[in-house]
This record gives C-alpha cells, sequence and structure tokens, in this order.
C-alpha cells in the first residue's frame, strides 16, 4: 500500500507542477501589425478600414450632415436632439459630445489611413505599383479627412504615421497647414489612383475624387488658379457627365451615377449601423438620413430663406425652377407617385414664409417619397453623396466670376441650369450682367443645386473669410467665431501639446 | 528563475516522498462527555498539524489513529477545546468544560489551518449558521455586515452580484473584489451558484500576511469558502430545511398623474399638446377601450412592481463511519423579484466526501463536487433605458395595454405626445433577457502522511463553467414599433483546471513549533465564447434555429486561455506558545504579461505575542491578550489574456459596387507591453483581547494599505486615433480600523443569549495619477447627469467621488441673472444659480466641485441571538455611515428637457408667482441645463436596516419518532430602513464606479419568511 502510495503521488507531484512550458501566450485569435502586412490584401483591407470610419454615426451617418448642414441658411433645428441643441444658431461649446466625435473620427480615419501606410511601407514583397495605388487611396482618405478637419476647426495636429508611444503626441498646427497636408495627399492620390473602378469596388475612390477634393481644398485656402488646374483636369477627363433628370440623383435605385466623384455607399444590409456608431465598423449598412430630415423623425426643417431662393413664379419669374419640388415637400403635396398626401408627422414646428404665405415645409432630397410612404422609420439604402460633378462645375463657374471671366463662369453655370430645366442665366430672371452679380448668381445657383448637401455652410465661411460675401447677411447669429468650430475640450484637456491658450477665438 | 524554483520543489516533493520513513501510529479511541457526565456528540478531534481528524458520535465515542507524539485536539462549540499529548496512550477519555468562547478554534487559512492562537494575520470568520441565517440567493448578501473589513453592497434584483469590497478599493480601473478560494480552488467564485447552506464556513484573510499566499491576486483580500463534509455518525442524517416567504416593496416616487401631468404638458410645451388639441384627450385611448386619455390614470410603477416569491429548499445527507465521510445536498432556489422580468431560479447538488485508504489513516483521498444550474431574469431595458426610466417617464394618460397593436401593448405616439417613453410593462412581459449557468466544480485530493507531521497531498481541481445569456425581442408596435423577431444567445465556455503538489509539516519540539508548507501549484484557465444573433422569420419561434440574417457578433469567437504558475511556501515558528513568527513567500508567473514581465515575487512576514500567557500577565483580568503585527505584498490583476499585444483587428466594413462588402482589418489599441501586476503593500496591526475566561472578547484591528502601480487607462488626445492605453501608473491607499466583539450570555443558565457587533472604518485616497493634475471622470448618463460626468476620481481625493456644480438658490430675476456670473444666454428667472468657484464670471466645466463621496465613513453590523426553552431568537441590524449617495433618478424626476412626466416636485417649480421655491421653472429644453450634476441631487446615504429578525420554535419530539428534530421560524428581512434618503433605497450597488450613483436601482425588497427545519 504505502509503496503504491508513493508511486502514485510522485508521478502527481511530477506531472502537476512540473510542466516546463513557456509561459508566453500569444493572442491566437489575431496578428500584431508586424507580421501583418505580407500580401496586398491584407493591405488593401487595411486601406478599406478608413472608409468604414467614413460611412460612421459621427462621420457620413449622422453628424457630417447634421454639423455641416445646421451651420447654414437652409436648415433648422425641430426637435430637441443634443446635437441640434448645439451645433445650430452659434452654440457651438467645447464640451459639445457629438462634435468631439466627429473630431475623434475623422482622426480615426487619420489613424486607419496611417495604420495602413506604415504597413504599406514596411513590405517588401508585394509589386510598388500596388503599393502605391494602395497607399494614394489612403492618402485620399486621410486628406479627406484633414481637409474635413481644417475646414470645420482651422488648425490642428498633424499625424502622418500611426502613434505607437505616448510621447508622441502632436501639437495643433495651422490651419494652412492642415490644409497643405490635405492638399499634399490629394495631389499624392490624384497621381496614383486608378482612373475608374470595377463594379465590385464602386465607391472608392479614383484619381478624380481627389483631384474633386484637391479643387475644393484650394478654394479653403483661395488658391483659384490650383483649383481651377484641378477641377480642369476632372472636365477635361470627359468621365463626367450631368444627370438627366436632377432628382434622380438622390434616389435608392441611383447609385454611382455619371455625376458622381465620390458617394459613400449604403446597402440593404442589415439595419442602420447604431453598433458599430464609432468606427462604423460591422455589417449593418443602412442609412437614417432620410428618417433624420423626413418623417418620422424630422429633426431638421428647411427654412424659408431656401424655398425663397428658387426662381419662382411667385416672385415675378415667368417659371419655377423644378428644384424646389425636387428638395422641399410642402404639407399637402402629394407624394408617393401621387398616392398620399403630405402631412407632416411632426408639426411641431413654426411654419414658414414662402413668397408671402405660410406654408410648413419639410424635407423632399434623400427622402423616398418620390415613391411611397416611408411610415415610421425608414431606413434608406440611398449612396450618400459627398462630391458631384455639379459642385465642380459651379466652382470653376464661380473661380472665373470671380476672375472676371464672366462669360466662362456663365458657361460652366449654364450646364448645371439647363439640366435642372431653367433658363440660362442671360435669358432668367436672375441678374447677371456686372461680376458682381454674376458671383451673386453663382452663390445662388449652389445653394440652390447644391442645398442640404452639406456643402453650403462652408461655402458660406469660405466666402466670407476671403471676402467675397459677409456671412452675417445669411446667418443672423454670425460673429466672426462662427468661421470655425471649438477645438473638443477633450483634446485640450489630454493632449500634452495643446493648451487652453490654442482655443479657436471666441471660445472657452 | 520560476522555472527552476519550480524545478526545486518537485524535488523536494519528490525526495520526501521518496525518503519516507514509517514512524509509529498510534490508534487512539476515548469519549468525550461534558462536565455533567453526558456524552458529547459531533466533538471535533483533530491530529493537530494535519488534517486528519474525527467526530464524536452518539455515545460521545471516537476513534483515531495519530503518530505517538503528536497532540490530538477536541473542541466542539461552546466548550473549551482541550489539547492532550497522545504519548503512547491508546485511551483517552476527555472531559470537555463549558466555555463562551466559540470562535473557531482551528483557523482555515490558504493552503492549510491554524490555532487561532499561532494566527498573526488578520482572519475573520462565521460560521454555517451565519451564512445561511437569511435566504438570499446571492452567497455575498449571507455575510453583509458580519465580518469587519468586508463592505458588502447587495445588487438589489434577484442573483445580482453584490459588491464585495474587503479593506476599501485597491484598484481604480478594474472591479476589486476579493479572491474566493471554494474548497481549494482559487477563483472558483460566481457567488451565485453556491447553495448557502451547504457552506461550513467563511474565512476572511484580510491582511497581507494571511493573502500573501494567494499572491498575485490577493490585493482585495481572500474569502476561502469551506462546504460541509461529513461525520462519522451513527447512520444516515438526513435533514430538510425549507423556507417560504414573499418580497415587496412598497415605496413608490410620486409621480404626476394624468390630470396633474397634463397641466404640466401645457406649461412645459407653451401650448397644450397636439394631444390636447381637438378633443384628443377625450377620445378614447384606442378604438373599443371605452375610455378617454383622460380618465386614464395609469401607475406604471404599480405596474412593474410586484410581491414576489421566495423560497429556498435543501436536503442534507450526512453519514459516514471512521474510514468514510460524506455529506450530500440537493437544494433549489426560486425568487421571483420584487420587479417583474427579474426571477432567478437555482438547483445545485453537492456531493462531498473523504475517505481513509490505508487503515492506518496515513493515505486518504478525498473529494467535492458540485453541480448547479441557474437562472436569471435580467431587468430588461427598453431603446437602451432602464426599466424604472421607462416607469417614471411614461405618461399616466397612456393605458398600459392597446389590443390593437400587435404584442398587445400601448405606445406613446411622439407626435401627439411630443414625448416618447417606453412602455415598460411591455418590456417586463415581451422583453425575454436571461442569464443561465451550467456549473461543474469538483476537487480531489490523494494525501499521505509520510512522517509523523509530514503530509504531502496532491490536489487537482476543476472549474467547468458554461454561460448562455438568451435573449428575444418579439415583435411588437409600441412607441417605437420592433418589426423583427430577434432572437440572439451569447454563450460561453470557462474551464480552469488547477493542480497542486503540496507539503505540509507541523511538529512540536519542546519549546517549539514548527509549521510548514510548500506548495507548487499550476492553474490553467480556457475559454471559448459564441455570439448569434438571428431574426427569426416566424413569430412563433423563439429559438435560433430557422432564423435568418444570422449574424456573429463581432469579436464574440475569441476564445483565450492563461496560465498562472506558483511556488508558494509558509513557515510559522512558535516558542512556549507565546511567541510567533510567519514568513510567506508566493512566486508567481502569469501569461497574461508579455515576456520579460510575467513574474513577480510576495513575500510577507508577521510577528504574534500572545501576552497572556507571559507569567507577569498571570493575575490580569485577560483571558486573552494577544498583539499582532504584519507587512507583506499581494497584487492583482484585472487585465484579460493578450492585452500587452497590439493586434490587428478584422471585421466586416464598408459598402462597395452595391453589395460587396470586403473584410477590413485595423488597430484599435495602443498596448503597453509593459504592464504588470498592481501591487498592494499592507501593514496590519491587530490586538485581540479576551475577558471572563474569553466570553467577552474584543479584536481591533489597523490596517494601512498602500496600492502602487495601478493599471490607469490613460486618455489619449482624440487626434491620437485610439481612445486609451494602459499604464502602471496609480497608486492609492485605504486604512482604516476594524473592530469585532462578542459577548456570550452565562451558558449555562436556560435563558442562553450573545451578542455581537462589528464596526469597519475605511478612507480612502488616490495618490496618484498617470499626470500630476490628470482626472478620470467617469459614469455620464445622459438620462441622469445632462451631459456631465458624475464622478471624480484624482490624487488627493478617493476614488469615484460625486463631481459637480454647486448650486445656491434660484435667480429671482433677469437683474439677478445679468449680475450673476455668466451662465447661458438663456439663462432667466427661475433657473438655478451655480456657483462660480474660480471666478471667472463665466460658469463652465471649470467651476465643477467633488460634491460628495460614496464610500462611507464606517460600516456596521449588530447581532444579538437568545435561546429559552424551545424558543430562539435572532436579530440582526446593518448600516453605513457617513456615505452619500447621487440621486440620478431626482434629476430624472424634475427634468424640464424633454417632455416626459415627472415627479410632483415640478408642481412647485418657480413662477413669478411662486417664486419662494427651491424646484427651478418648468423651461423646455432645460437651456440652463438645471439637471445638470450638481449638489441638488446630492443626498446623504446613511442607513440602518433591520436585515433580520428571526424568531424560531424547535418542536419537543420524543425518542425514536420519525422525526428526530423539528424546528419552526419565521425570518424577516429587510423590514425596517432607517435612513434620510429621498430614493426607494439608499443602498445602492451596480457596477463598481456607478456605486451610490442611483439611475433607478433595483431596490432592496423586504422579505417574509416562514421556514421548517426537519431532521429525520
Amino acid at each position: 500500500m504505502k509503496l503504491k502510495a508513493i508511486i502514485l503521488m510522485g508521478l502527481l507531484a511530477i506531472s502537476f507542477s512540473c510542466t516546463e512550458e513557456d509561459l508566453t501566450r500569444l493572442d491566437p485569435n489575431r496578428v500584431t501589425p508586424e507580421n501583418y502586412f505580407q500580401t496586398a490584401q491584407q493591405m488593401e483591407s487595411a486601406v478599406l478600414s478608413a472608409y468604414s470610419t467614413l460611412r460612421s454615426g459621427p462621420i457620413a451617418s449622422r453628424w457630417y450632415f447634421f454639423i455641416n448642414d445646421m451651420r447654414d441658411d437652409q436648415h433648422m433645428p425641430t426637435s430637441s436632439l443634443t446635437i441640434l441643441l448645439s451645433i445650430p444658431g452659434g452654440n457651438a461649446n467645447a464640451t459639445d459630445n457629438e462634435m468631439r466625435e466627429h473630431w475623434t473620427a475623422l482622426y480615426l480615419m487619420v489613424h486607419r489611413a496611417n495604420t495602413a501606410l506604415d504597413g504599406i511601407a514596411t513590405n517588401t514583397t508585394v509589386d510598388e505599383d500596388v503599393k502605391n495605388s494602395l497607399a494614394a487611396e489612403a492618402r485620399f482618405l486621410r486628406g479627406w479627412a484633414y481637409n474635413e478637419i481644417a475646414t470645420l476647426w482651422g488648425g490642428a495636429p498633424i499625424y502622418t504615421s500611426r502613434l505607437i508611444s505616448l510621447d508622441g503626441f502632436k501639437p495643433r498646427s495651422s490651419r494652412e497647414e492642415v490644409f497643405a497636408q490635405a492638399q499634399e495627399d490629394f495631389r499624392f492620390a490624384a497621381e496614383n489612383l486608378p482612373p475608374s473602378r470595377d463594379d465590385n469596388s464602386l465607391g472608392r475612390a479614383t484619381r478624380w475624387s481627389a483631384l474633386g477634393y484637391l479643387g475644393r481644398s484650394y478654394m479653403e485656402t483661395d488658391n483659384l488658379a490650383e483649383a481651377r488646374t484641378a477641377l480642369e483636369a476632372v472636365v477635361a477627363s470627359e468621365e463626367f457627365s450631368l444627370v438627366g433628370n436632377f432628382g434622380d440623383l438622390f434616389t435608392e435605385e441611383n447609385a454611382f451615377t455619371s455625376e458622381s466623384l465620390f458617394e459613400v455607399v449604403y446597402a440593404p444590409i442589415g439595419d442602420y449601423n447604431w453598433n458599430g456608431f464609432a468606427t462604423g465598423d460591422g455589417t449593418d449598412s443602412k442609412s437614417v438620413r432620410a428618417q433624420e430630415y423626413g418623417k418620422a423623425w424630422r429633426n431638421v426643417a428647411p427654412t424659408s430663406a431656401l424655398i425663397n431662393l428658387y426662381e419662382n413664379e411667385l416672385a415675378g419669374c415667368d417659371y419655377t425652377d423644378p428644384r424646389l419640388r425636387e428638395t422641399v415637400i410642402f404639407d399637402g403635396d402629394t407624394y408617393a407617385n401621387g398616392t398620399e398626401v403630405f402631412n407632416d408627422a411632426r408639426p411641431n414646428s413654426p411654419a414658414i414664409d414662402y413668397h408671402g404665405t405660410d406654408v410648413n415645409a419639410s424635407w423632399y432630397k434623400y427622402e423616398v417619397y418620390y415613391k411611397l410612404n416611408p411610415g415610421d422609420f425608414y431606413t434608406s439604402t440611398t449612396n450618400y453623396i459627398l462630391m458631384r460633378y455639379a459642385d465642380v462645375l459651379l466652382l470653376l463657374a464661380e473661380i472665373e466670376a470671380r476672375e472676371g471671366n464672366l462669360e466662362a463662369a456663365k458657361g460652366y453655370a449654364n450646364q448645371v441650369r439647363q439640366r435642372a430645366g431653367v433658363p440660362d442665366l442671360d435669358d432668367s430672371c436672375v441678374p447677371a450682367a456686372s461680376q458682381e452679380e454674376v458671383i451673386k448668381a453663382i452663390i445662388d445657383e449652389r445653394g440652390k443645386e447644391l442645398a442640404s448637401e452639406a456643402i453650403r455652410a462652408r461655402d458660406l465661411r469660405r466666402w466670407d473669410r476671403f471676402g467675397v460675401i459677409d456671412a452675417a447677411d445669411y446667418l443672423s447669429y454670425w460673429t466672426d467665431r462662427e468661421l470655425l468650430l471649438p477645438i473638443p475640450l477633450q483634446e485640450i484637456t489630454t493632449n500634452t501639446e495643446i493648451s487652453q491658450a490654442d482655443q479657436n477665438p471666441g471660445y472657452n | 528563475m520560476l522555472y527552476s524554483l519550480q524545478k526545486s520543489v518537485c524535488l523536494t516533493l519528490l525526495l520526501c516522498l521518496l525518503c519516507s520513513a514509517a514512524w509509529a501510529q498510534q490508534a487512539v479511541t476515548g469519549t468525550v462527555t461534558d462536565g455533567d457526565g453526558f456524552p458529547l456528540t459531533g466533538v471535533n478531534v483533530l491530529v493537530v498539524g494535519s488534517s486528519s481528524g474525527t467526530v464524536t458520535d452518539l455515545d460521545g465515542a471516537y476513534s483515531i489513529t495519530a503518530p505517538d507524539g503528536s497532540m490530538l485536539r477536541f473542541s466542539y462549540i461552546g466548550y473549551l477545546a482541550q489539547e492532550i499529548e497522545v504519548a503512547g496512550q491508546s485511551v483517552i477519555d476527555v472531559v470537555l468544560g463549558n466555555d463562551a468562547n466559540v470562535m473557531e478554534e482551528v483557523v482555515v487559512v490558504g493552503y492549510g489551518s491554524q490555532r487561532r492562537e499561532a494566527v498573526t494575520g488578520a482572519v475573520s470568520s462565521i460560521d454555517a449558521e451565519e451564512v445561511s441565517a437569511l435566504t438570499v440567493s446571492n452567497l455575498g448578501e449571507a455575510i453583509q455586515g458580519r465580518l469587519a473589513g468586508v463592505q458588502v453592497t447587495s445588487g438589489g434584483s434577484p442573483g445580482a452580484a453584490p459588491i464585495i469590497q474587503v479593506r476599501g478599493i485597491g484598484s481604480i480601473s478594474f472591479g476589486s473584489g476579493p479572491l474566493y478560494v471554494v474548497d481549494g480552488v482559487p477563483g472558483a467564485g460566481g457567488l451565485n451558484q453556491f447553495d448557502s447552506r451547504d457552506i461550513q464556513s467563511i474565512n476572511v484573510l484580510k491582511d497581507a500576511s494571511a493573502t500573501a499566499v494567494y499572491g498575485s491576486r490577493a490585493s482585495n483580500g481572500v474569502i476561502i469558502i469551506e462546504t460541509k463534509k461529513g461525520a462519522n455518525t451513527d447512520g444516515i442524517h438526513l435533514s430538510l430545511e425549507s423556507t417560504v416567504g414573499v418580497q415587496t416593496q412598497p415605496r413608490r416616487y410620486d409621480l404626476l398623474n394624468t390630470e396633474e401631468y397634463i397641466r404640466y404638458a401645457e406649461v412645459f410645451n407653451g401650448a397644450p399638446i397636439p394631444r390636447a388639441i381637438d378633443g384628443g384627450l377625450d377620445a378614447e385611448t384606442y378604438p373599443g377601450s371605452g375610455q378617454s386619455f383622460r380618465e386614464t390614470n395609469t401607475d406604471w410603477q404599480d405596474a412593474i412592481f410586484q410581491t414576489g416569491l421566495i423560497t429556498q429548499n435543501s436536503l442534507h445527507l450526512t453519514g459516514g463511519n471512521d474510514r468514510s465521510t460524506y455529506f450530500s445536498s440537493f437544494g433549489y432556489l426560486k425568487q421571483e423579484g420584487v420587479v417583474k422580468g427579474s426571477p432567478y431560479e437555482r438547483f445545485n447538488f453537492r456531493i462531498n466526501s473523504e475517505h481513509k485508504i490505508s487503515e492506518d489513516g496515513r493515505f486518504k483521498f478525498g473529494q467535492t463536487l458540485l453541480l448547479v444550474n441557474d437562472e436569471r431574469g435580467i431587468q430588461p431595458t427598453l431603446g437602451g433605458r432602464q426599466l424604472f426610466l421607462q416607469a417614471i417617464q411614461s405618461l399616466p394618460y397612456q393605458p398600459i395595454e392597446n389590443p390593437n397593436n400587435v404584442g398587445g401593448y400601448s405606445g406613446a405616439a411622439s407626435g401627439l405626445d411630443i414625448a416618447d417613453p417606453g412602455n415598460p410593462v411591455l418590456a417586463v412581459n415581451l422583453l425575454e433577457n436571461r442569464d443561465r449557468v451550467y456549473k461543474m466544480l469538483g476537487t480531489a485530493y490523494l494525501s499521505y502522511e509520510i512522517l509523523d507531521g509530514l503530509e504531502a497531498q496532491a490536489f487537482v481541481g476543476g472549474n467547468y463553467q458554461n454561460f448562455q445569456n438568451y435573449n428575444r425581442v418579439p415583435v411588437y408596435q409600441s412607441t417605437s414599433p420592433n418589426n423583427n423577431n430577434t432572437v440572439a444567445e451569447n454563450r460561453n465556455t470557462t474551464f480552469s483546471p488547477i493542480y497542486r503538489g503540496l507539503l505540509n509539516f507541523d511538529r512540536l519540539f519542546g519549546n517549539h513549533s514548527i509549521n510548514a508548507v510548500v506548495v507548487g501549484e499550476v492553474q490553467n484557465s480556457f475559454y471559448s465564447p459564441l455570439a448569434l444573433t438571428v431574426t427569426q422569420p416566424n413569430p412563433d419561434l423563439d429559438v435560433l434555429e430557422g432564423g435568418a440574417d444570422l449574424r456573429v457578433t463581432q469579436n464574440a469567437l475569441a476564445g483565450n486561455e492563461s496560465t498562472l504558475r506558483s511556488f508558494v511556501t509558509r513557515v510559522t515558528y512558535g516558542f512556549q506558545g507565546k511567541y510567533y513568527a510567519t514568513f510567506s513567500f508566493r512566486r508567481d508567473g502569469s501569461s497574461i504579461f508579455a515576456p520579460g514581465y510575467q513574474t513577480a515575487n510576495f513575500p510577507a512576514g508577521a510577528l504574534g505575542w500572545n501576552i497572556s500567557e507571559e507569567s507577569f500577565m498571570e493575575d490580569s483580568p485577560f483571558s486573552l491578550l494577544k498583539a499582532r503585527a504584519s507587512y507583506g505584498r499581494t497584487g492583482s490583476i484585472g487585465l484579460g489574456p493578450y492585452a500587452f499585444q497590439d493586434p490587428i483587428i478584422s471585421t466586416n466594413g464598408p459598402v462597395f459596387g452595391g453589395s460587396n462588402q470586403p473584410s477590413i482589418s485595423f488597430i484599435n489599441s495602443l498596448a503597453n507591453s509593459e504592464l504588470r501586476w498592481e501591487i498592494t503593500d499592507m501593514l496590519n496591526i491587530g490586538l485581540d483581547m479576551g475577558f471572563f475566561n474569553n466570553r467577552l472578547n474584543f479584536s481591533m484591528e489597523y490596517y494601512d494599505r498602500q496600492v502602487d502601480n495601478l493599471i490607469l487607462n490613460v486618455a489619449l488626445p482624440p487626434s491620437a486615433g485610439v481612445g486609451t492605453t494602459s499604464q502602471n501608473i496609480g497608486a492609492l491607499k485605504n486604512n482604516g480600523f476594524e473592530f469585532q466583539g462578542q459577548y456570550y450570555g452565562n451558558p449555562s443558565s436556560d435563558f442562553q443569549w450573545n451578542v455581537s457587533a462589528n464596526l469597519s472604518t475605511n478612507s480612502n485616497e488616490v495618490l496618484r495619477l498617470a499626470n500630476e493634475d490628470d482626472v478620470i471622470e467617469g459614469n455620464n448618463d445622459i438620462e441622469f447627469t445632462g451631459s456631465y460626468n458624475s464622478t471624480i476620481t484624482r490624487a488627493g481625493d478617493p476614488v469615484y467621488s460625486f463631481y459637480g456644480f454647486q448650486t445656491n438658490g434660484i435667480f429671482q430675476s433677469q437683474a439677478e441673472v445679468d449680475e450673476a456670473a455668466f451662465q447661458n444666454d438663456l439663462t432667466a428667472a427661475g433657473d438655478l444659480r451655480f456657483v462660480d468657484q474660480n471666478g471667472d464670471n463665466i460658469i463652465d466645466a471649470a467651476d465643477r466641485v467633488i460634491i460628495g463621496k460614496y464610500l462611507p465613513d464606517f460600516t456596521y453590523g449588530f447581532n444579538f441571538n437568545a435561546r429559552y426553552t424551545n424558543f430562539d431568537f435572532n436579530v440582526f441590524f446593518q448600516g453605513s455611515q457617513g456615505n452619500d449617495v447621487y440621486n440620478g433618478v431626482g434629476s430624472l424626476l424634475s427634468q424640464t428637457q424633454r417632455l416626459f412626466n415627472v415627479g410632483t416636485t415640478v408642481l412647485d417649480a418657480w413662477t413669478p408667482q411662486n417664486t419662494d421655491t427651491d424646484v427651478p421653472r418648468i423651461i423646455r429644453d432645460d437651456p440652463n441645463n438645471n439637471r445638470r450634476v450638481s449638489d441638488r441631487f446630492v443626498e446623504d446615504g446613511s442607513y440602518l436596516r433591520l436585515k433580520a429578525l428571526t424568531v424560531g420554535y424547535t418542536l419537543p419530539l420524543g425518542e425514536g419518532g420519525a422525526l428526530s428534530n423539528l424546528r419552526l421560524y419565521l425570518t424577516g428581512q429587510n423590514l425596517v430602513t432607517l435612513t434620510g434618503y429621498s430614493g426607494l433605497d439608499p443602498e445602492i450597488g451596480g457596477a463598481l464606479s456607478q456605486t451610490g450613483f442611483d439611475n433607478g436601482d433595483y431596490p432592496t425588497a423586504r422579505s417574509f419568511i416562514f421556514g421548517a427545519q426537519v431532521g429525520f
């Protein structure tokens, strides 16, 4: 017995206590970056992750359009959604959550693009052309983010590689430096991105996306000549044309039109992406854009300034701009192919003046009223256009007008007007004789054509900044601080390189 | 280094095993009687220093094999223990004298037990009777208020884990609950799964000298739970204990009724709400209801509260002979809870046994096995909002039901009502969310006494747990409809095997006593999860099978494994029973950390002096006087495996070309490969006193606990692209006193009674965060805090202090607004005036200050037991003093940002006519953010609770009947709570960092319970 016991105990003691295996355990589920970037496919998936954030809640799926639209003269808030309490009317504050989320997500795009760029740079086995093309795509997305950051906040930290240690925080660079970074990224992208995408990759940036945004970015820094070069290259490519029917641009059925330079893709996969709100990750791929501006949330309504901007028989023209009713819908209008009468489900907003009468108006652009009644909750799959050819043409028109080439300017503007179904400027009720009148006509044309596409607010600020208009004529609450948003307080408190003294003027 | 140490341990073990030489064994028999000559049944007879022992039978007889030269220890509750040297005797009869000293004579410490007088650390114990005094689903609740230094905050809902803190908060980033060692298996916790009536004893190791043998997991204290063992009885003892009762929660918030609400809504809206226009309120609530909105007055709180059944039933089988003993039990517990939709149910089965394999008793085998299955309903949320919040905010003019809606429940119409509360009754009835655990915890050991006093043990244990969360949201129409019948299951399996080799040596050599233990141990953990969601197209089906749109939750497939490898030793040396010194050492190696950072040492030392044993104390009034001091180091780790790696994450992301959703990959962390354990260094000074032959005894402890290397999530600038990273950078300290005292009434009289009380103080201070001026703000729940965080952790203050604005009355006029520091463009008369702390004439985030602390100044318990003839009586109070509660619900009850139902306080809101009030004006959107985190909602959360009141009666049964014992009793739990707190319940559990923040926490229930104990 005793012997047995001894042997047993001895064996147990050995087997239980004397394993010599190494303690190190590496995560079997994942790889580390040092081991990751082996193939083009891996690099590509790292690049594509930045698109995920582009479509996230804090950017294209929610805050991007609120933050941009609500700071113009064409939108008014009609609910107490917190972002609507802070962003419109000059109420922005450094502690605003949604604004901080927008900033954070834009930098998440930068981080993801940088992760891809760092990985691509370390790879020595994949073909250089493939790597350049992928790097160009990452730089386009990084440039896109920096362009937005500089537009909204001016100066900001610039990271061109992934942060890997705690002593690598960046201070605030100037507005010009951030735009310069964006423009450098766009230029590299324009040189190295492919001119087109195959059917499975539609929605990914092309050379023309980069050139279009390079043009926009130069407009923000008032480099009209460089902007013209970039935008003319888009025109000269002959890759783009205006879609025949203006309203067709914003329907679920029409994606990747001949007019689109860059758009965010939504698809009938899953639901709206609440789970991946901050990052855009996950399968859910629908959009609440229609819901936000229309039935049944209707957080936003159009203003009188918008509906009275269109050339209208009620204002003495002998025609009415068809874009008015492609952009807004009035109570009492029929919709859903004439089967429904519009009776706004959320009447808690004031009636607005429509050439002397009071109307209740809602947004029509990006809604699905063209085909159905969305009911109480509708997540749409309409792609969200970030830049389109009409914008290119109107930016060129603006450049020509501001440089005094009025005929060239009108030529560009008339292309857009013809598609819209309104007479050329010279035959219209819009005065367009003097340079001042042509510039004003183009300012208004942009307001009519691009309404509610997150462009008006930046246009107003850009024009005010460079003396084209006085924004106070458009925004009653205007003071110069409205040129920029406040740097989020969290950035100031956590970034050792930034202090309260770096805050934008007029904010605390 | 570790490996070589391990090797040497193994070698030592082997050597000892191989070189074993037989020491003489002596069979000893005898009887144990009391002073009057009556035999004592169930007296513990133990060979000192070993785990071999027996109990006396009905005739008081025992039989044990003991090494010659060893000591036998005879102990029995209520009697003075005796130790007698075997010294060749084969018959030892013992007479035990009465004694009031009920303190456990042998104290279970890590990897063994020690005689109370040799204990140099701080150890608190409670026995089976106290553990099972209450009918509760979670064992943690059973020890609330009973142990000095152990603070328990109940989670409220049935089966919700309470927060248990031993000697304060020891971590900032991680839960700082203690390590649970159940039947020798560290980390076997999940206290729901243990039946309180299976428990033999709970010992809490508090100071470093006691805990350091558990090394890297011991910083927050160690709770050692031993389950019942068998006994050498005459035949099989079958006993049954059943309790059944009801639980209620009578308190309610005062909310607006329909008539008041309609008035309020009009003031809020500045005009009648759309529902109130054109006779909308006089319309039927739904076609066919026969009742208008105006006539409806729904009490949404009553609709979700209920009187719930609670019952706990246990069947125990105890038996054995001189070679084998066993204990087996079956338990069933069901608790419906006081809120609908939160039931808890448990089945548990246990078998424990011990066997002497060899006749001489030196070779032994023992095992424990627990099989348990429990299910817990999770209080549902609707639209991400808590149930109580929905019940408070629901509109009183809305009916509960609407048969015209799919699912049958009403909903608000956001257009007509301007408010969109979810229907809480829908939530409790239609939404299913429950956790189910299947658990198997088993241990087995073989031990062999190689030499007298030297025992070797091989121990294996396994903890297997299968967790399933089931979540179903059926199709319904209500405030916001749900169009998909979704079913989700989140399952995971954890398996943690443990292997241990142990050598124990316990001998007396004249004046010298040595107790030493050497342990080698490996514990692994394997975790594998799976989480799926489907949309089930058939509304009748509530299973995953056949579901469409099958989705795997991101990261829900990532299993992990970890290993903890340890060497432990402890040596206690005693001289003349007066002076004791203990040294312990543990070296842990963990796979959680990066290579080069995987091991750490945890040493501790202690001294004890039994002053009362000194000759100069002979004439003193002390029957016991002992001083103790200890100092040592322990660690803790809340990190999961692989935290040192920066992994590439892959998932789905954007769509291209209409339907192509390629995989994306990214990094969302900034890993720190230098992470290490959080470290506690603790000093403990203790004093034990006994008077009147220990009928009155008293212990006090002082501890000073310095925690360093705290892992903190260091917030990165948002521009860094990664939210946070972790660093071993923080430090905090806890110190406090603990007092525990007992007095036993005269044990020989008919009226027997005893009283015990304990009190613990704790003061917590954060010493260091990542940077000097760093603050960690937390607990932002926009529904309750109005966009501000409610807690702050910063150097110089206690962790998670409440942080917000100080208020200074209400602006009575625009002139006052203009004169005061600028708050907001829209600030007007009737708004709150906040204090401009920094004097910059602007009220902003910089004007926030600490406005309260949730940590109490002290917690205490008071227990009184009495027995007179066949009656027994127990009363138990428990309380907390000096803690604040942030009344988040109070903020909800007075918010006017959005239209919802609110508390009746708004009826007294400021208006130009009603200026003598502290309730700000009713103003839509609350532009001044009156509901922001402020001292307005900080309340004193001190309370004293009559936790239990029990009256029992034991029926006098004659010999030879079917029943050997029958006791009936009535217990009231939580009968009375004295508090100044205005919410439902001052005891606010929840996540640690939200402790003391009342966001509609599940209130403690009052229970009335009838019980019967039957022995067959």
